[in-house]
């Protein structure tokens, strides 16, 4: 039913896209103008750029470098989510243990994930495993924030309805405490996605030899300014279509109660 | 349960609440005592009292919500539902879900739980273009018409009032009010209801309990005769005039210009 929803106001959502497309366009001819003034080197042509990126596509390599990219974006958030839901959701139940947690969280949004990326070289050498590593300890604290929240805030007014029209315990779950700590957690979950996705290549640049940020390395030593913009492209556009297509719409239907 | 029934209140076939020797404690601080009352099917008794005597308390107490530990609190209705003093709405569902909340809770199916709150929602003055809403689109008033089609579609046999008309404006207090007692006669329905508005408890109780503060304990008892669909302004207004001149109301709500009382209850 919610999916069927989800599908059935697509076209509606897409006609609201024309702001949002608007702004790029405005966005582009602001970096056409930054081209005339600092020329070549340093800001290529938007629409050299974009042939660029065309050409890139058409080449088979890059599809494979870009399915490994989002292949470690993925299972980072995968990882992250799972491990910080549960957790969050666990500390939330016991005061003690938000209490404890929370500066170990503050100190784990604080280190910066160039720090992490170091030692996960260090730990894991390179490879999937230090870059996933990095998206995993970087997104995870946003995860476990929301699903915290989500448990600490639950109010006791409605658990008080709840047992005044003596509901059993498997529809508090189901009407009460999942739909509440779901509107804190899915939040955090795209959060955690859209943190991923820069993680992810600021990892590969340093600590891999594939995926889009290990060929973001290559263009920087050859002082490659449209390939490197190029391949931004290419990580935004795909973020957006994430975004936009996948999230929003999905976001839009179950949190249509909102305020 | 028929048979159960049946054997308990044989002798009294009415179903009653009986509140006897009650005391109430949070800890070290005293919340009630002593406190004595019976309700009976079809009765409206208003508990008043400032804010803070324990009358929120009280009807948790009654509403078991908290476990009595001192006293006695005998309750043979059915059934019973409460409405709040905010309408408590699950803000995910919307109103017609909100609604039925209660009926789901007692595994009727959705077809005939939608049916029940539809048909109880008409008699609120609810639309069924509203029942589709989420909460956040319904205005205050609207919000508490739903709360009370929550809490009658049950049919509770004992329903607890916790000034739930207390942040509504005048127009619609009146006439959630009038709704509400015309539905609740009709049904032979008991309340007990909570209040600090004197004048509240005057134009909808059959008996008045007044509790002081600290701890709360029971002060004055007032009965009002006139059937509470005969009552007209004259009536409330002459009547709360002359509850208010009552020494003990008047010590209870702090009223006088005198600042001892007030000076004692720190």
């Amino acid at each position: 039913m919610m999916i069927f929803n989800v599908f059935k106001k697509f076209p509606r959502y897409l006609w609201s896209g024309w702001g949002a497309i608007t702004s790029i366009f405005l966005f582009i001819a602001l970096w056409e103008f930054g081209y005339q003034i600092f020329g070549e080197l340093v800001l290529p042509a938007p629409s050299n750029t974009f042939l660029r990126l065309v050409n890139m596509l058409s080449n088979e390599g890059i599809w494979q470098e870009m399915k490994i990219t989002i292949q470690r974006a993925l299972w980072g958030v995968v990882i992250s989510v799972v491990i910080g839901s549960c957790l969050g959701f666990l500390a939330g139940l016991f005061i003690t243990a938000s209490i404890m947690t929370r500066p170990l969280v503050t100190i784990f949004m604080g280190m910066p994930p160039i720090a992490w990326i170091v030692l996960a070289m260090i730990w894991f050498g390179m490879g999937d495993q230090a870059v996933i590593f990095t998206v995993v300890v970087a997104s995870f604290p946003i995860v476990f924030i929301g699903a915290l929240q989500g448990t600490r805030t639950l109010e006791n007014n409605l658990k008080e309805m709840a047992e005044s029209f003596h509901a059993p315990l498997l529809m508090k779950i189901k009407d009460i405490y999942f739909p509440h700590v779901f509107s804190y957690v899915f939040p955090s979950w795209i959060a955690a996605l859209g943190m991923s996705w820069k993680i992810v290549v600021m990892a590969e640049l340093l600590s891999s030899a594939n995926g889009i940020g290990a060929e973001l390395a290559v263009t920087r030593s050859q002082l490659d300014t449209e390939g490197a913009l190029a391949l931004v492209l290419m990580l935004v556009i795909s973020l957006l279509f994430i975004e936009y297509f996948l999230m929003e719409p999905i976001k839009r239907e179950v949190e249509q109660w909102r305020e | 349960m028929e048979g159960v029934k049946s054997t308990i209140s044989d002798s009294s076939a009415k179903p009653y609440l009986q509140v006897t020797s009650l005391n109430h404690s949070f800890g070290p601080i005293k919340i009630l005592k002593n406190i004595d009352f019976d309700l009976e099917q079809g009765e409206v008794i208003a508990i008043v009292g400032p804010s803070g005597c324990g009358k929120t308390t009280l009807l948790h107490l009654c509403a078991k919500l908290l476990t009595v530990n001192d006293g006695v609190i005998n309750n043979t209705f059915n059934n019973f539902a409460i409405a709040f003093q905010e309408p408590r709405l699950l803000p995910w569902q919307t109103a017609l879900d909100n609604i039925a909340f209660g009926l789901k809770a007692q595994n009727i199916n959705k077809k005939q739980r939608y049916q029940q709150a539809k048909s109880i929602s008409k008699i609120f003055g609810l639309t069924s273009h509203d029942l589709e809403k989420y909460p956040k689109d319904l205005s205050g008033g609207m919000r508490q018409r739903v709360a009370f089609a929550r809490a009658m579609v049950i049919n509770p046999e004992l329903l607890f009032l916790d000034e739930p008309f207390s942040a509504l404006d005048i127009g619609l207090k009146r006439e959630l009010q009038q709704v509400l007692i015309q539905y609740v006669t009709k049904q032979k329905t008991a309340i007990l209801f909570i209040t600090h508005d004197l004048m509240e408890a005057v134009r909808l109780s059959n008996k008045i309990i007044v509790v002081a503060n600290t701890p709360g304990s029971i002060v004055h008892r007032f009965t009002l005769n006139r059937p509470i669909e005969n009552r007209d302004d004259e009536f409330v207004y002459h009547e709360t005039a002359k509850l208010l001149a009552q020494p003990e109301i008047i010590q209870t709500f702090g009223l006088t210009m005198n600042l001892s009382p007030v000076v004692n209850n720190i």
